[in-house]
């Protein structure tokens, strides 16, 4: 009985030359342009969606800044009110279809997905680089229906007023028809990938908890997607052709296309949630120093939230002429969400309980989405109540809960992904103390800008307006100040992380001391992941990694731990019988 | 040696399996030793050509089937009449001209588990759309009345009424 | 006993064939892969259907009438003659798959003369054969768009549009043509002593003032309150006469824009699958003539295969509910 490959036990993991690692394997512009690593996509997806992210919340800087006065300070005319609209449509359009639907999932997820999985790529090289240009097309059709003239609709393209407006519509609509293909093809790509390139050993049940939530991020996007897809191709013929599915001014439906676009965009927001969550499930146990809690409850209520949450898209539509009864139905459905997100929630907080703690950057992050997305969680709660939501519907009661869950969850979730595995992708440490420092800003701006928003929604201010009510300026003003000092924030990470680009120390090949595979290789992983096939153990077991000062991380010590061995070989997924 | 004649495509009848030197019988469905003991080293299962030839011929059948049962009035079930050969139909293409039957369970699963979401999708809302409607067409119906005065006030061959519709009271009924 | 990763060693032995990708270790895991994908690619496209199918089913339900009055328009026997063509295209293409799987045995063609003897006819290669078959595929599927192409001709030219633009200039069962006006189409006439005598009786608005609605396009009108010829036919249903609504009275129900909104989204955009298909066997055609294909790898052929008949699932579906509303 062999237990462990050796190499698998010297510091570095089992490849000497660090050198020779997927960013220097190979030179030149085409080389990554025309890459089918998966490693290579998933660094150009995350290039471009923290540059959306940044453009995205310029827009929101300016929505907060115009509501800093009752009257408006930049949007000031009536005929000016028309931007404010543009505004907040293409910060909303934007972050939703070109940041959070890809960040974690499609930056993060390509990049890590695979070499936690053991693969040496995923399932379909080729269909994910296209995936990723399909992606760049619909960025750059977005953009230039920002320059064409900025859809003023909001991010939900509600008809009749999307097919009559004079503004891009056709072109932010047709980008985010581009988009979807994008994020469907990912997907699939992900379901085949975790289905059929599992290394000999990982079980379904010895996956990382991160595979199982992209996983069933992944059957969501397959699933719903497509319905986005038609429902927006059914808009740009209705303002081309004047069809009147949507529009009751040709005997059509406007109520349908809220139907069609909820069938999409309520699964969308577990779309961006559900990996923000399997990347806390590997952040927490790790930075917890002990084996997660309810592995199995875990797993399962991501693939639970993913299904649940297919039927309850009617909630969105209370007020809007909905039936009485489907409206009961959907929301005693939109309750039952609740029980697979509490589940994660509590089992998090199972982990940490009595675990040591390390309160490192990415801790911080998972700690303050802990926080956040419980309010988030729990405000949804008043929202999916059918009496209370019609008198909170389209307020900013609205927007503070939708911020708290897409912000406060998937951004942050983001954010303790994107510094956990930071050392992996670019091989530098970044400034602990800065990131520290930055995480408090966000967290305490964060609280700032949206806790009066609740306040706010339920005195009554709607959503999606430039002026407001004198009433109502102390809560806008510190709703604005809490804006700025996030802005601060991230400017500061965007400063350290860029400064560890270039001046930052070398990464150890398991800085945190994870039990996940891609930290058994090295940082940043070589071209072809895994020279061996790795050896599969659990992927919470923390008890025989050691800090080894001599490379500043964890190393395996096999004598630590109940070695970890599968009495029988178990035949390889796919090709079983070869 | 053989491959399983074409003789459908040509016309004749699907003759039956005969056995001999010349013609094996049809292989078993999951073989692919067609060829005289040299097996097929292939990675996926082979339809026999016999059982494309009857599916063809039965989904022309049905078609003609269908055609003829939209000349019979139903009622009420014509549009279950119709589904239910389409349903028909395309369950042969699925099996069979797409190898469902022998393919990998999970592939069934896929495609069975997107038939279900559709049917959800579908079913959700038609449910709500036939309560909704006497809401969407009450507000309408007021808009259309309102121009209707507007154009029809100085129209003289304006006929008494002789019914007025009765508006519809029980807005959001369950 | 065997660890895992001495068990992984074993593919290392193996040849790697020039179509295996690099990470995969075997052409099944390859081939199962591949399938795998295509199955969730042919469920996005269900998925994508399944919208114009959920319109239609909404607008169906809520204005039977329309449907039944403007099904007349289309073409039966067209609509039958593309179900049978794109039937036969699924068959030469499922049997395109068979070939390629075979690969360069033969194919023979016999004709069975009773007790077990076959008079053979001929033998071609399954390779050449596929090829073959693919072209039939294509050939089939120009002749279903060429069908089509004379169908959306004869609706142009009736100005049987979608939406906005739906203005007949002639109606099945009606004597007479409509005048083609360019009026704004919102416009409402109000009646006029011209109402054929049996027709039912008129709505009114509040104050008692009789009117109908022009033609094109108006707002969403339901079976309940405004629709007067509905409100009639139902009477009469009730009443347990067999009516046909509609066309009979000479007098077209509201919305029939909405059933050519359905008709053109739906067969177009089958239609656009159907010019991807032949393009893709076009490609699929062009390698399996280098003969590329063999039963170790023959996933390109089998795949488009699949998407192929999708496609034809579609209609299977689109024929009936949209030419045989009864």
């Amino acid at each position: 009985m062999t237990t462990i490959t050796p190499d698998l036990a010297q510091p570095g993991g089992p490849f000497d030359t660090p050198a020779d690692n997927y960013l220097t394997h190979t030179h030149g512009f085409w080389s990554w342009a025309l890459t089918l690593d998966h490693k290579r996509i998933g660094v150009m997806y995350l290039t471009a969606t923290l540059f959306f992210f940044f453009v995205a919340g310029v827009f929101a800087m300016i929505i907060r800044t115009q509501l800093l006065e009752p009257n408006g300070v930049i949007f000031t005319t009536e005929e000016s009110y028309v931007h404010y609209n543009q505004m907040f449509t293409l910060h909303g359009a934007i972050m939703i279809f070109l940041v959070l639907i890809p960040a974690v999932p499609a930056a993060l997820g390509n990049f890590v997905l695979p070499i936690m999985l053991g693969a040496k790529d995923v399932a379909f090289p080729r269909l994910n680089l296209f995936s990723f240009y399909l992606y760049v097309t619909g960025a750059i059709l977005a953009i230039l229906s920002i320059i064409l003239g900025a859809v003023d609709t909001g991010w939900t393209f509600y008809t009749p007023y999307s097919a009559q407006t004079d503004t891009a519509v056709c072109w932010m609509v047709g980008g985010i028809f581009v988009l979807g293909f994008s994020s469907i093809l990912t997907g699939m790509n992900f379901i085949v990938t975790i289905h059929k390139l599992r290394p000999p050993g990982m079980t379904w049940f010895r996956m990382p908890l991160f595979l199982w939530s992209t996983y069933a991020t992944s059957i969501i996007q397959v699933l719903a997607t497509p319905v986005l897809g038609i429902t927006l191709l059914l808009l740009i013929m209705e303002r081309v052709l004047r069809i009147g599915i949507f529009n009751s001014e040709y005997g059509g439906d406007p109520v349908l296309f809220q139907h069609f676009f909820w069938f999409y965009s309520h699964p969308a927001v577990y779309i961006m949630i559900l990996p923000a969550m399997g990347v806390m499930s590997e952040v927490v146990p790790t930075f917890s120093r002990k084996h997660i809690f309810g592995y199995r409850f875990v797993a399962l209520s991501s693939l639970g939230i993913a299904i649940i949450g297919f039927l309850v898209w009617g909630h969105h539509m209370f007020p809007n002429g909905q039936s009485t009864m489907l409206a009961t139905i959907f929301s005693f459905l939109t309750m039952l969400v609740a029980i697979p997100s509490a589940i994660k929630v509590w089992n998090w907080l199972a982990t940490m309980y009595k675990g040591s703690l390390w309160l490192q950057t990415p801790m911080c992050y998972a700690l303050s989405f802990l926080f956040n997305f419980t309010i988030g969680g729990l405000t949804g709660i008043f929202l999916g109540a059918l009496s209370v939501d019609v008198h909170l519907h389209d307020t900013y009661f609205v927007i503070a809960h939708f911020h708290y869950v897409m912000f406060g969850g998937t951004l942050l979730g983001f954010m303790a992904g994107l510094h956990y595995w930071w050392p992996k992708i670019t091989g530098r440490m970044y400034n602990e103390t800065l990131g520290k420092i930055a995480c408090g800003l966000v967290f305490i701006g964060f609280n700032t800008t949206f806790l009066p928003q609740f306040v706010m929604g339920s005195h009554g201010m709607p959503r999606r307006y430039a002026t407001y009510l004198p009433y109502f300026q102390p809560y806008h003003v510190m709703s604005t100040i809490g804006a700025y000092i996030q802005f601060v924030g991230f400017a500061l990470t965007a400063a350290y992380l860029i400064h560890s680009l270039f001046k930052g120390e070398k990464a150890p090949a398991n800085p945190w001391g994870s039990a996940t595979l891609e930290w058994a290789c090295t940082s940043p992983p070589p071209h072809d992941n895994f020279k061996h096939p790795p050896h599969v153990g659990d992927p919470y077991d923390h008890s025989n990694l050691v800090w080894d000062d001599s490379v500043q991380g964890y190393v395996r010590d096999n004598r630590l731990a109940e070695p970890y061995t599968t009495t029988t070989a178990i035949p390889h997924q796919a090709g079983g019988h070869h | 040696m053989t491959d399983i004649p074409s003789n459908a495509a040509m016309g004749h009848p699907v003759p039956p399996p005969v056995p001999g030197d010349f013609a094996p019988a049809t292989p078993p469905a999951h073989s692919n030793e067609e060829f005289g003991g040299h097996p097929v080293h292939g990675v996926g299962h082979i339809v026999p050509f016999r059982v494309l030839a009857t599916i063809f011929i039965c989904l022309v059948c049905l078609t003609i089937l269908t055609y003829l049962a939209s000349l019979v009035n139903f009622g009420e079930m014509n549009l279950v009449v119709a589904l239910a050969i389409a349903v028909i139909k395309s369950s042969l293409v699925i099996l069979y001209f797409m190898h469902l039957r022998w393919d990998k369970p999970f592939n069934s699963i896929v495609f069975v588990g997107c038939l279900i979401f559709v049917a959800l999708f579908i079913s959700l809302t038609m449910l709500d759309s036939h309560q909704y409607h006497s809401t969407v067409w009450n507000q309408q119906a007021e808009k259309v009345k309102h121009r209707v005065l507007l154009t029809a006030e100085n129209e003289p061959g304006a006929q008494a009424p002789t019914s007025v519709p009765p508006a519809n009271p029980d807005v959001n009924r369950p | 006993m065997t660890t895992i990763a001495e068990g992984h060693e074993e593919p290392g032995h193996h040849e790697h064939p020039k179509f295996l990708a690099h990470h995969f270790d075997t052409p099944q895991q390859q081939f199962d892969s591949g399938k795998l994908g295509i199955w969730l690619f042919l469920t996005t496209e269900v998925l994508l259907f399944s919208g114009l199918f959920c319109a239609y089913s909404v607008y169906r339900s809520n204005h039977p009438e329309v449907f039944e009055y403007a099904h007349l328009y289309l073409n039966k026997i067209y609509g039958g003659l593309n179900t049978l063509v794109l039937i036969f295209s699924s068959f030469t293409m499922a049997w395109a798959v068979r070939c390629s799987q075979l690969g360069t045995a033969p194919a023979v063609f016999k004709i069975p003369l009773g007790k077990g003897r076959h008079k053979v006819l001929f033998s071609v290669s399954n390779q050449k054969l596929c090829v073959v078959l693919m072209g039939i595929t294509i050939v089939c599927g120009a002749i279903f768009m060429g069908i089509k192409g004379i169908e959306y001709n004869a609706k142009f030219k009736e100005a049987l549009y979608p939406g906005y633009y739906y203005n007949p200039t002639e109606r099945p069962g009606e004597v007479g043509k409509v005048e083609n006006t360019n009026e704004s189409p919102i416009a409402v006439k109000p009646i006029t002593a011209s109402a054929p005598a049996d027709a039912p009786p008129l709505a009114h608005d509040a104050n008692g003032i009789a009117f109908e609605e022009s033609r094109v396009p108006r707002a969403a009108i339901g079976p309940q309150g405004l629709n007067p010829q509905w409100e009639s036919t139902e009477a009469a249903r009730d009443a347990g006469e067999d009516i046909v609504t509609g066309h009979e009275v000479g007098n077209e129900p509201k919305n029939v824009q909405i059933f050519f909104s359905c008709y053109f989204l739906m067969t177009g955009l089958h239609g656009i699958h159907v010019l991807v298909g032949m393009s893709l066997i076009f490609w699929i055609l062009l390698r399996a003539r280098k003969g590329e294909f063999g039963p170790e790898y023959y996933s390109p052929v089998d795949f488009v295969g699949l998407y192929w008949h999708v496609v034809d699932l579609v209609w299977i579906f689109l024929f009936p509910l949209l030419y045989l509303i009864s």
